[in-house]
């Protein structure tokens, strides 16, 4: 698969610009909105849970940004994707390239956004005068922990969601049971200890509490727990890869 | 006589009629791991061969239904036969409705880039060709606005002029010459021949029979999923008119 980067790089850097060109056209900030829209996110969450149900956490506005922009990049990722094939129904049906550009190409988009705002998540960080420390070099290996996750999930929900677009309600069921159960507006350390075992399964839970263990805390992120959501992302890349190449064939036949 | 370009071999190709569109998730899931049986089953292609040459211009002509849309995807990649084999050797340039790709939203030239990226080209060659691209389809005053606000023709020109200077082994034409206005089309055509004299190796599915005899070396008849006669393009279309 990783070949395809490579021998449709052309395609995909044309689609992924595509993509972030069309995204902002035709409105009046255009890609300001990547920052503001996790700014007005990062306002409504501090007021919710800072001030109304007061969760006790310091700097809360860095905090809960820290955990948004990589959830918005994660859900958005697996949202937008899902009905990527579909839409580009005229391209599949009429000429062949490898499907999983399509995706592939929704999702760096998605990349790439989230990399401009993490751009203002480190304003906010020194603004709040956390230090930056030296296990910052973990971020890009967090980064394609998320992205290869990203693939491989999308991989699986954008292969069904072509056959039948009950996947796509679904998907968004489980995107919202998802953000619950990962510390977006709560830290980790609240989640009752009998349960931080199983708590940690969750890749989306290692992989935030990560961000946030590198750029806030300045710790390493948790070697055990980050090798477990590895192995998993490879698991889910593998399965959803498989999916996907067993029913793309079956694309242009059905849209 | 060139090396085989293109080899379709007892390619056999089915397609699924649904009694009813929508069905039970439960079923859908069952039939998808264990291959259900809800649907009847259509055999579009029933074991067709054919053989192209380097360099050789093969038309091929039916009636609506006989598969030579199937075939001609077949060739192009985007089906996979149930049975048989295609091979194909070179670049292959399938010129169809080629607005498929674009973005009402782009301006012309931005989606000459985004087109030409389909159909594997790189940036550099884009560029080379741009001014043939931009020429060819006469729409030099509209190239910097969004394609949104083209008529439908402008679509389908600015599509076959990319699509026509691909630098193609092989070109797959499926019907194309419909698009546009007499004298677009009368230049597509034209160029069609051209490159048809450079050697590029052509595949031409038509309704067009006159066309057909003027533009192809050999004609294929399908009828049904099956080829009922190949031979000299006259020869063919004159029997293809007079089989009731």
């Amino acid at each position: 698969m990783f070949l395809l980067f490579f021998q449709y790089k052309e395609l995909l850097k044309n689609l992924v610009l595509r993509d972030l060109k069309v995204r902002y056209k035709r409105s009046v900030l255009g890609v300001f909105w990547a920052l503001l829209e996790p700014l007005i996110l990062m306002l409504l969450f501090t007021v919710v849970f800072s001030f109304v149900l007061r969760i006790k956490v310091e700097k809360y506005p860095v905090f809960v940004l820290c955990g948004l922009l990589p959830w918005s990049f994660f859900s958005t990722g697996l949202s937008y994707s899902s009905t990527s094939i579909s839409e580009h129904a005229n391209l599949i049906k009429k000429i062949y390239f490898p499907r999983e550009i399509i995706p592939l190409g929704v999702i760096l988009a998605r990349l790439v956004n989230f990399l401009i705002s993490l751009g203002l998540l480190f304003i906010f960080v020194l603004a709040f005068g956390v230090k930056f420390t030296p296990y910052l070099i973990f971020l890009p290996l967090i980064i394609a922990l998320e992205l290869l996750l990203i693939i491989g999930l999308s991989l699986f929900f954008t292969s069904l969601n072509t056959f039948y677009h009950d996947v796509g309600f679904i998907l968004e069921f489980i995107l919202f049971g998802w953000f619950y159960i990962t510390p977006v507006f709560y830290p980790v350390s609240m989640v009752p200890e009998r349960f931080l075992k199983f708590y940690m399964l969750n890749p989306m839970a290692v992989i935030v509490h990560s961000y946030r263990r590198v750029l806030l805390y300045g710790q390493p992120p948790e070697a055990w727990h980050l090798f477990l959501a590895f192995l998993e992302v490879l698991a889910t890349l593998f399965i959803g890869w498989a999916v996907f190449r067993r029913l793309e064939y079956r694309f242009a036949e059905v849209l | 006589m060139g090396d085989v370009v293109i080899e379709v071999k007892d390619v056999w190709k089915k397609f699924r009629i649904y009694r009813e569109r929508s069905r039970m998730l439960k079923e859908v899931f069952i039939n998808l791991f264990r291959g259900g049986d809800r649907y009847e089953e259509f055999w579009a292609l029933k074991g067709v061969s054919l053989t192209v040459r380097r360099g050789e211009a093969v038309g091929i002509i039916g009636r609506n239904g006989a598969g030579k849309s199937t075939l001609f995807k077949v060739m192009c990649g985007v089906l996979r036969p149930e049975r048989g084999e295609v091979r194909i050797r070179g670049r292959v340039s399938p010129l169809i409705e080629l607005e498929a790709g674009f973005h009402p939203e782009l301006t012309g030239i931005e989606n000459i880039y985004l087109n030409g990226a389909i159909y594997g080209m790189t940036r550099k060659e884009v560029q080379e060709k741009l001014p043939r691209i931009v020429e060819f389809s006469g729409l030099e005053r509209f190239i910097h606005s969004p394609i949104r606000t083209y008529s439908s023709g402008m679509h389908a020109r600015l599509g076959f002029s990319l699509a026509i200077n691909v630098d193609a082994d092989i070109l797959l034409v499926d019907e194309v010459l419909a698009v546009g206005d007499a004298e677009f089309q009368e230049k597509c055509y034209r160029r069609i021949k051209e490159m048809r004299q450079e050697g590029v190796t052509i595949v031409y599915v038509s309704h067009n029979l006159n066309s057909v005899i003027d533009i192809c070396d050999r004609a294929l008849w399908l009828d049904e999923g099956e080829i009922r006669m190949e031979g000299d393009p006259e020869e063919v279309v004159k029997s293809y008119l007079n089989t009731p």
